[in-house]
């Protein structure tokens, strides 16, 4: 735990640094970057769900007047060929093409594209080329994917990297048809459950959502053989250059990813979506690209992952939980994306926040011709907290204990690991749920009948996967006084920008509306794993202070210098020194040491979190994100229709960096675990997505939130980040749809195990029951 | 009720209304088409029913009619490419609304808020200005009209079975003839060629009680009753709908009416007259009668107070 | 239904038409193709690019600008049904004095945003609703403000904002 420290009065509650933008309408998102002599680009996707792709004929499409350039498996350009292979990517398992080679995969797989004058001209292009697809069969449920016989999605099988991992974790690619990766955790003796008094088997549905961020994909590229200019709306600027350095063999250096702030991503904009075909386009016009799917296309470019939870669980009478066995299958969609990772989180995710003395857990990827599910919002806690936290509270019941009782006496405490060698848990779990059993009223009587409460508490390891954290960060500051920070976590609304200005401005002893956050271009921002995992104001905050010392540290030593001191009499106040009772403005010392063009003082910051042997995934989390939940509703009888009328969420963030913030990220990400438990999913038929646009795809508004709804950041203060912050975003909105499902169990005495908890199948639970 | 009311549903599932996003091009793929992406379109902005008439007489290809314009933007992108385009927001005859022999005559320009604040429609038809004002949203309400909303012929969205219940009649307008329709008989294209809907009118005499319409169990589905007497004689029309299936009128068979039946037991057997086959992918049959006879029931108690109040 | 009797006969069909509207306070006089949209008009001719374009359906608001008072989607109509109509982009809220319009204020006192692109539609819808009711219920103001999406904020600190600008608005004119 960080030493308390004492921070400015104001400290937490300045206006987001992005606000003067936000609200006048002055933010340059990448759908509003026009570069001169700009091209529009329009795809062709597949309309089937799985396809052979017999012949493409351009001719036509060719011939059409304003039409700069035409991408297909065809006259994709030869140096990025291997062999005559088209390149592949994805994250391990690099299975999918930029355009389609021999197969489409999914509706809405792609198979050519068009740069041209305009949107209009590109369309009509597309009109003009002939395909011949073989219709081919095709599977569009985890059921059907693992059904022996079925149609394989991938037969070549491609592996990822052999990956390593640390005592109790292993994992494969492509143990069984259809499931390109599994992983497998286990500690404890297997043993136990013989001892138990209880095995419980329960199976849990979990549906599939979108991400609906309101920024397109989108990009815009201005690219040579090589060398490329890309603006794009990415979470990922630095890995994006690194796989279009591999994907179109130009050099990283030669790769200039530029991302001023994206309109919300929530995992979406994780990996190449519009980038290589924008850039592949501008090489062959020579001319830029701009190339923005229209938010049908969104629904066809990634998703989150359905899901089928089987939890085993064994429990002794009183309630102490002794055992947990897990089986979940994730639905992955056509490409593996980043699916394993998913995978090895939702699997390591599903015991939840709860001491057991044996764990085995196990989650496989099934591919379906179906859109390619990864990163979204949650990463595998989702899938893993729908089932966990309604099972807890349908073992309590089935024993006659209460649920709350029974989650607190198997709590892990402060300190204690959820397995051997992880880290421990940075925030007190029972006080939390203490928190919000108290605001929803728990205990006490309700106030009409068909009325319930539920709690449910979302535990998720803030970690990015693959190797140790990372992150570094400069600061620059100008004689002035005017303060840059480069760093390259990314601003996509989750107020890390703020975040990061606001602890940059309390480390220099300025205002915050001093310190300007550089838009992100690679070819200067300091190198970032990706701004994912909700781990940036701990890491990216923990380089960022390291920067700001250092920046302050070489003012500190010049003006001792100047002054002839030692550098540790000084401290740094709003751009001037302070030495006792004396303040000294800094302008006129700099002047009179650098002569007229005055000077900038630079301060580097790096954080490496340190790779642990003992540690499942190689290293210890980097915190603990958990979320408390506590929901009252009310059921009709007559017609299973659900209200909810009081939602309450709460997150630790250590110590706030920004109030409005963290109440801002826990109220999102609530209200987006509200929308999948009652209603919002995507919807599949014969392998045809039903509902992939606006308004079919219903997303909550202001009127379906619960009338109270009630967001509590805590400040236990345990977090590693700058001050003891830790980040939010996440934990918020794993623990809403079981907490829902246990309070209706409350109310009406029926449980639904599967997403969204819909009015008819609460009436048939209440028939079913009678 | 009027003759010739239609009581079939239909899945609504051609190509381009409502499941299928994206243009469909037979044998070639998806492209996402828009209001960007549109070919240069003839515009014609008439200012008279007349002159609306007479252009649709002479296009070849049938022009797009544009009101509000509010679900033809959803339809340029569903692959809707019109070579011209029809504005009918500066002919005021459509935008009105009055009454005339016991009817109510909306135009079929009239937006959703002018209905719901319209002192005829809240004067003589009790409940309708309610249901009008609480569809879509207030923003697209300030645009949206009763006719856009019925000729969108998406299922979801609710003029038409708001309408059917209240034995509404839709007056299509040709160059040489009038035409009226039923709502329902619009879900089977009985609209006739190079027609336009001039108005809506809606019966209310002294016959009409009381208007009411549920929608909440919305989108799953929405219910809308209308009660009436005639020659003493209680009789309730039902209509239901779900945001995938078109309205459907619940007709009882022969047998005692409204007048002779509790509420509770007119709502069962409304309910358990809804065709078995009526069931999409949100709501199965047997969910749909069940909420159909307790939401039925529930609005009738509430209209049989309008019997004590004011009969 | 009698119609009126007119005074030209509107039966010609154009490729183009000439617009005259008022946007944000400006007289402007556009020759536009017959079909674009008013969204198009704003961004690309006008150079306006605050108003935003996302679901290209009317459904999420991100387009949302006042006409004639009205909030509207500019994605769903074309410039031409705005002909003659006094428009107001997110760029035209502040005064001529560029202070902020007090939506805006409270909107960045509550934090009332978090990715932004919704922001502009949403700062519009507030202020047709605050020049229509001054003082609005809680439950008028979520009605009203259901007529955008917001992906990120979960809308809370949206109302509060909007409730704190109905105030302060009735404060400043008294």
């Amino acid at each position: 735990m960080t030493a308390p420290v004492k921070l400015s009065a104001n400290f937490g509650r300045d206006a987001r640094s992005d606000a003067d933008e936000k609200i006048t309408g002055r933010t340059v998102y990448i759908a509003d970057i026009a570069v001169p002599g700009m091209l529009h680009a329009k795809v062709l996707r597949c309309p089937h769900a799985h396809a052979r792709v017999k012949q493409i004929d351009i001719s036509r499409a060719a011939a059409v007047a304003g039409v700069r350039a035409i991408l297909t498996r065809d006259t994709c350009p030869a140096h990025i060929l291997s062999g005559n292979a088209a390149p592949l990517h994805g994250f391990l398992i690099k299975d999918q093409p930029i355009v389609a080679v021999d197969r489409c995969r999914y509706e809405g797989d792609i198979v050519a594209a068009v740069a041209a004058e305009s949107e209009a001209i590109a369309v009509q292009a597309l009109h003009a080329i002939k395909v011949q697809y073989e219709e081919l069969p095709f599977v569009s449920t985890i059921d059907e994917a693992l059904t022996p016989g079925s149609p394989q999605i991938a037969p070549s099988a491609p592996a990822g990297p052999q990956l390593r991992y640390g005592p109790g974790a292993r994992s494969s690619y492509w143990p069984r048809q259809n499931v390109c990766f599994e992983f497998h955790y286990q500690c404890g003796n297997g043993d136990v459950f013989s001892t138990c008094d209880h095995v419980f088997e329960d199976e849990f549905h979990f549906s599939r959502m979108n991400h609906f961020h309101l920024e397109p994909f989108v990009s815009v590229a201005q690219a040579t053989r090589d060398r490329i200019e890309l603006w794009t709306s990415t979470q990922m600027p630095f890995p994006l250059r690194g796989q279009l350095s591999q994907l179109l063999k130009i050099p990283e250096h030669c790769i200039s990813v530029r991302v001023p702030f994206v309109g919300g991503a929530f995992g979406a904009k994780s990996g190449i979506r519009t980038e290589a075909i924008a850039v592949l386009l501008s090489m062959m016009s020579a001319r830029p690209v701009r190339l923005c799917y229209a938010m049908e296309e969104d629904f066809l470019t990634a998703s989150q992952h359905a899901a089928i939870v089987r939890l085993k669980t064994g429990v002794m009478a009183d309630g102490t939980l002794i055992a947990r066995a897990s089986e979940i299958l994730l639905d992955a969609g056509a490409y593996a994306d980043v699916s394993p990772l998913v995978a090895e989180k939702a699997a390591y995710r599903a015991p939840g926040p709860y001491r057991y003395k044996h764990l085995d857990s196990r989650c496989s990827c099934v591919m379906t011709n179906t859109t390619p599910a990864g990163a979204f919002r949650g990463f595998g806690g989702t899938q893993a907290t729908w089932a966990s936290e309604s099972q807890i509270d349908m073992i309590a019941r089935r024993l006659g204990i209460d649920p709350f009782d029974m989650r607190m006496k198997n709590l892990l405490q402060l300190g204690e690991a959820l397995v051997p060698g992880e880290g421990g848990v940075d925030s007190d779990l029972s006080e939390g749920l203490e928190l919000v059993a108290k605001e929803i009223g728990y205990g006490q009587r309700r106030t009409g009948p068909h009325r319930g409460v539920g709690l449910a508490i979302g535990f998720k390891d803030a970690a990015t996967s693959g190797e140790p954290a990372h992150a570094q960060a400069r600061v620059k500051i100008t004689t002035r006084g005017d303060v840059l920070l480069q760093s390259g976590a990314v601003e996509m609304g989750q107020g890390l920008m703020t975040a990061l200005s606001q602890v940059t401005a309390e480390i220099l002893g300025t205002s915050p509306q001093r310190v300007r956050y550089a838009p992100i271009d690679t070819d200067a921002t300091p190198f970032d794993r990706g701004t994912i995992a909700s781990v940036g104001v701990a890491i990216n905050g923990k380089a960022v202070e390291r920067a700001a010392q250092s920046a302050r540290n070489a003012v500190l030593n010049f003006a001792a210098n100047r002054l002839g001191c030692l550098p540790e009499e000084l401290t740094l106040e709003n751009w001037s020194i302070r030495r006792h009772n004396e303040t000294i403005p800094l302008v006129p010392l700099i002047m009179q040491a650098f002569g007229g063009r005055g000077h900038e003082f630079t301060g580097e910051g790096a954080v490496n979190l340190p790779a642990d042997p003992a540690a499942p995934f190689l290293s210890q989390c980097v915190f603990w994100e958990i979320g408390w939940a506590a929901v009252e509703v009310e059921v009709d009888r007559a017609t299973g229709r659900l209200s909810v009328i009081k939602l309450v969420i709460s997150g630790d963030a250590g110590r706030a960096i920004n109030h409005l913030v963290c109440r801002g990220q826990d109220e999102g990400a609530a209200a987006m675990g509200y929308g999948q438990a009652l209603f919002e999913q995507m919807v599949y038929r014969d392998g045809h997505l039903t509902n992939g646009a606006a308004l079919a795809y219903r997303v909550p508004l202001a009127e379906d939130l619960p009338p109270e709804f009630i967001a509590i950041t805590q400040e236990q203060g345990h977090g590693p980040g700058p001050f003891g912050s830790k980040g939010l975003g996440e934990g918020g909105m794993l623990p809403i749809a079981s907490a829902i499902a246990n309070a209706v169990e409350d109310a009406v005495g029926v449980r639904i195990t599967s997403l969204p908890i819909t009015p008819e199948k609460i009436l048939r639970a209440l028939e079913a029951a009678r | 009720m009027r003759a010739g009311a239609c009581e079939n549903s239909l899945w609504r599932n051609t190509a381009n209304r409502g499941s299928r996003p994206l243009k469909l091009v037979p044998g070639l793929g998806l492209i996402a088409t828009s209001i960007r992406t549109l070919a240069p379109v003839r515009l014609y902005r008439p200012s008279t029913g007349e002159q609306i008439a007479r252009i649709l007489a002479g296009e070849t290809e049938r022009p797009t009619l544009v009101a509000g314009g509010t679900d033809l933007c959803a339809q340029f992108n569903d692959g809707l490419a019109p070579r011209s385009l029809v504005a009918l927001d500066r002919v005021a005859a459509l935008q009105r609304i009055e009454r005339l022999d016991g009817e109510i005559r909306i135009g079929s320009g009239v937006t959703h808020a002018a209905g719901r604040s319209d002192p005829l429609i809240n004067r003589y038809l009790d409940g309708f200005a309610a249901a009008w004002g609480a569809i879509a949203n207030v923003r697209v309400r300030f645009r949206a009209t009763i006719g856009g909303n019925l000729m969108a012929l998406r299922p979801r969205y609710e003029m038409s079975a708001i309408l059917d219940a209240l034995d509404a009649m839709l007056c299509f307008r040709t160059a040489d003839r009038v035409a009226s329709l039923a709502p329902g008989d619009l879900w089977n294209s009985r609209a006739p060629a190079r027609s336009f809907l001039q108005y809506v009118s809606v019966p209310a005499g002294d016959d009409f009680i009381g208007f009411r319409y549920d929608r909440s169990l919305r989108p799953v589905m929405t219910l809308a009753v209308c009660m009436r007497r005639s020659g003493g004689v209680l009789s309730a029309r039902v209509v239901i709908a779900t945001e995938m299936l078109s309205p459907i009128a619940l007709v009882l068979p022969r047998g005692p009416s409204l007048q002779d039946l509790k509420a509770m037991d007119y709502a069962s057997a409304a309910a358990a007259a809804l065709p078995e086959h009526y069931a999409d992918q949100n709501a199965s049959n047997w969910y749909l009668r069940r909420v159909t006879a307790s939401l039925l029931h529930r609005q009738l108690k509430d209209l049989g107070q309008c019997l004590t109040t004011t009969h | 239904m009698s119609d009126d009797d007119a005074l030209t006969d509107d039966t010609e069909a154009l490729e183009t038409v000439e617009l005259t509207l008022r946007v944000n306070g400006k007289r402007t006089k556009i020759v536009v193709p017959s079909a674009i949209s008013l969204l198009e008009l704003l961004r690309d001719r006008l150079n306006l690019r605050g108003t935003k374009l996302a679901c290209s359906r009317a459904v999420c608001g991100s387009c949302t600008v006042l006409i004639d008072g009205h909030p509207a989607a500019s994605c769903a109509l074309f410039a031409f049904q705005a002909d003659g109509a006094d428009i107001v982009t997110i760029e035209g809220l502040a005064d001529k004095d560029e202070a902020l319009h007090p939506v805006q204020d409270a909107f960045r006192k509550f934090s009332a945003f978090q990715c932004g692109y919704c922001t502009s539609g949403m700062i519009l819808l507030a202020k047709a609703l605050l020049d229509h009711d001054p003082a609005p219920s809680r439950a008028t103001v979520v009605e009203w403000m259901s007529s955008g999406v917001c992906r990120c904020t979960g809308y809370n600190l949206i109302v509060e904002a909007v409730l704190s600008a109905a105030s302060e608005m009735r404060r400043t004119t008294r």
